[in-house]
């Protein structure tokens, strides 16, 4: 009996940053065919756990298909090393089925409840992109449904162009069903992080520079506070995985957020004095703790879990973050006009971060060769006011921004940072001619 | 042991699946999907180890699945539960039906109960410890002017499940019949309720948990026995006026 098509929900949704709230139309489908029935031409748009901080998954009037109870995991090849997971399946549980075969995926970015479609229609990265490269590179073919077109298979071989334009396409070429990954042998779960001292941003460089080959991670954590006797000073963080241990049978539960609990602390504790005080507080304890430190695999590569709080500190207004990948030749000018700018400007900057990245930029996907630098910072006027001027700095350094961890960058920036834009946009059009999937970035971005 | 699921692919028969399986109970599920269902039998073992069967079937369509159903059994474990989370509604069941869509509405809402339960009632008799668990609705209680076949298969089915608890009353599985209000599951979004929502896996914890008892007909939520009965408490002259 063809079920009747349901109702949908109304909800208001925010990004996680806390920048985009809408009130939206929702649907969650858990059948194949609930999916095949969201025929028609209304605009719509999948979500997956909703952790994108620009409003990838939600806005422009579209129903939005809540993908996570497509959580099913469909194959497991632990020979062939593959696994077949529905797109909504969470990075933790995929890792509950590989982990105690001794594999697992080799990017994942740093929360576990982040779902599979998510990281490959955003092509998020993980911890150590200068090895790993991003998501993409783990999906070996995919399932995705368009109205226009049906249920249709793509690889790599079979259909490249629909297939790279889908990894990293922000969910605008349909919603994706599933995925078929590779996995990595993983020799075991366990972690020796180094923590080393550094004392500025240039200094994190060198260390990140030296440390990133031969290591599971490398990446850098500074002060951000714009002030002069604290501003850069921080860590360098090396990981590298322990053989032997095996998959843990228990693990310690951590606290779940999501867009909307994120929001639960009304006021934000990461301002001015209070931001200081809790960023010295880090630093110094960070300071007095072993210089190594043995870790869970699994808190090495979601760091989140373990440190939500952060999250909340933010509070309800939330945080604003920017992440570039600056080129490596104009990495250190890019740094020391970055700290006179937030000297100077003093916007409501947290913490910053640095990591080497190694890839080939192409559409809209962040990826490319250089370093990529995060800057979080709590959410205000002044930080509004700076982000338009870091923005004209990363297009004059040719760095190139990260659309999903940043909801307010303009059309102008993008064009002007992206050199593949213009063929993306081409391509959707050509792909979606009626435009049926469209979210609140993509109409910001004219897509 | 096993148990036979119908309906297994949504809403509670899907946090069913998922409770048993989590009690290492083997499964075989039926739905009407063999997409849906491939997809759960993998994750159903890969996460909890036992083991599972599928069977596809359409009960408003087909009529000849009895065999299909014993074939899936015979090659499973021995069978210790049958669990009918199954059910269908039509969004214009208004008083209006056409034949057709009216019979397929009862088929899949009773009939596929009572031929599921018949071929494995003799085997269950002889069986210490069986079970035989069906889901009414709350839309069973009294006849209104919306899902009207709906509510009357489940009322249907629920006199159905009286008779067999009956039948089975001197040795032979335990008969339940749950009762159930507004589950928050994709068919229930978005529609106007007048209670709140309750969780299929809650639902399924409480049938996992109380299935070696005798609990005969049990409402759930709890609230929803008050309201049953003064529904059906209601004089006429007041319940015609009632818009739900």
């Amino acid at each position: 009996m063809k079920l009747p098509t349901p109702p949908s929900e109304t909800v208001e949704l925010v990004s996680f940053d806390g920048g985009v709230t809408a009130t939206c139309e929702r649907w969650r489908p858990d059948r194949y065919r609930m999916i095949e029935a969201s025929g028609g031409v209304s605009p719509r748009i999948a979500r997956g756990g909703g952790y994108s901080y620009a409003a990838a998954s939600f806005g422009a009037r579209s129903l939005v298909l809540d993908m996570t109870r497509f959580d099913r995991v469909m194959s497991f090849d632990e020979d062939r090393r593959r696994t077949e997971v529905q797109a909504g399946t969470t990075l933790e549980t995929v890792l509950s089925i590989t982990g105690p075969r001794n594999l697992m995926l080799s990017v994942q970015p740093g929360y576990p409840q982040i779902t599979i479609g998510g990281c490959i229609a955003a092509n998020v990265h993980g911890k150590n992109p200068f090895l790993e490269g991003t998501f993409a590179h783990q999906v070996e073919s995919l399932t995705l449904f368009h109205p226009r077109y049906g249920t249709l298979e793509i690889s790599r071989r079979s259909s490249p162009d629909l297939f790279h334009l889908t990894c990293g396409g922000l969910g605008l070429t349909g919603v994706i069903l599933s995925a078929t990954l590779r996995l990595q042998a993983v020799p075991g779960f366990s972690t020796s992080v180094e923590r080393t001292e550094i004392g500025s941003l240039s200094e994190g460089l060198h260390a990140a520079r030296s440390l990133t080959e031969g290591s599971a991670f490398a990446y850098t954590w500074h002060d951000g506070v714009p002030h002069r006797s604290s501003f850069g000073r921080g860590f360098v963080y090396r990981g590298r995985i322990t053989p032997g241990k095996p998959y843990p049978t228990a693990r310690r539960r951590y606290r779940r957020i999501d867009a909307a609990t994120r929001r639960n602390f009304p006021l934000s504790l990461l301002r001015d004095s209070t931001a200081r005080l809790l960023t010295w507080g880090f630093w110094a304890t960070e300071r007095f703790k072993r210089r190594t430190i043995d870790m869970p695999l699994f808190d090495a590569i979601f760091p989140f879990a373990r440190r939500s709080e952060y999250f909340l500190l933010f509070g309800r207004r939330g945080l604003a973050e920017a992440q570039v990948i600056v080129p490596d030749a104009q990495i250190e000018g890019f740094l020391g006009e970055l700290q006179a700018l937030l000297l100077r400007e003093r916007p409501g900057s947290v913490m910053i971060s640095m990591k080497l990245f190694r890839g080939e930029p192409r559409l809209l996907c962040f990826e490319g060769s250089g370093v990529c630098v995060t800057i979080d910072f709590a959410r205000s006027s002044a930080t509004t006011k700076f982000l338009g001027v870091f923005d004209e700095m990363c297009v004059t350094a040719g760095a190139l921004p990260n659309l999903i961890k940043d909801s307010r960058i303009p059309l102008e920036v993008v064009r002007r940072c992206y050199p593949g834009y213009e063929e993306f946009r081409d391509r959707i059009q050509t792909h979606d001619p009626e435009r049926l999937f469209r979210s609140e970035l993509s109409q910001r971005l004219g897509l | 042991m096993s148990c036979l699921i119908l309906g297994a692919s949504g809403g509670l028969g899907r946090a069913l699946c998922y409770r048993f399986a989590a009690a290492r109970h083997d499964l075989i599920i039926v739905s009407s999907d063999e997409r849906d269902l491939a997809a759960m039998e993998s994750d159903l073992e890969l996460r909890f180890g036992v083991r599972v069967s599928s069977v596809a079937i359409d009960f408003s369509q087909e009529l000849d699945y009895r065999e299909r159903l014993r074939a899936a059994v015979a090659s499973a474990s021995p069978l210790r539960g049958l669990l009918f989370p199954i059910g269908a509604v039509l969004s214009h069941d208004e008083g209006e039906l056409d034949p057709m869509s009216a019979e397929r509405l009862v088929r899949v809402n009773f009939l596929s109960v009572v031929d599921t339960v018949a071929p494995f009632l003799s085997s269950l008799r002889t069986r210490e410890g069986s079970t035989i668990v069906g889901f009414g609705s709350v839309a069973g209680a009294r006849g209104r002017s919306a899902n009207v076949v709906y509510s009357a298969s489940k009322r249907a089915l629920e006199s159905y499940f009286e008779s067999l608890r009956h039948v089975c009353a001197n040795g032979g599985p335990l008969v339940q019949f749950y009762v159930v209000g507004y589950l928050d599951t994709s068919l229930s979004a978005g529609r106007t309720k007048l209670f709140p929502t309750a969780s299929p896996e809650r639902l399924a914890n409480r049938v996992e948990r109380d299935l070696n008892h005798d609990i005969g007909r049990v409402f759930f939520p709890w609230y929803w026995r008050p309201i049953c009965l003064a529904l059906r408490w209601t004089p006429w002259f007041v319940y015609k006026r009632m818009q739900f």
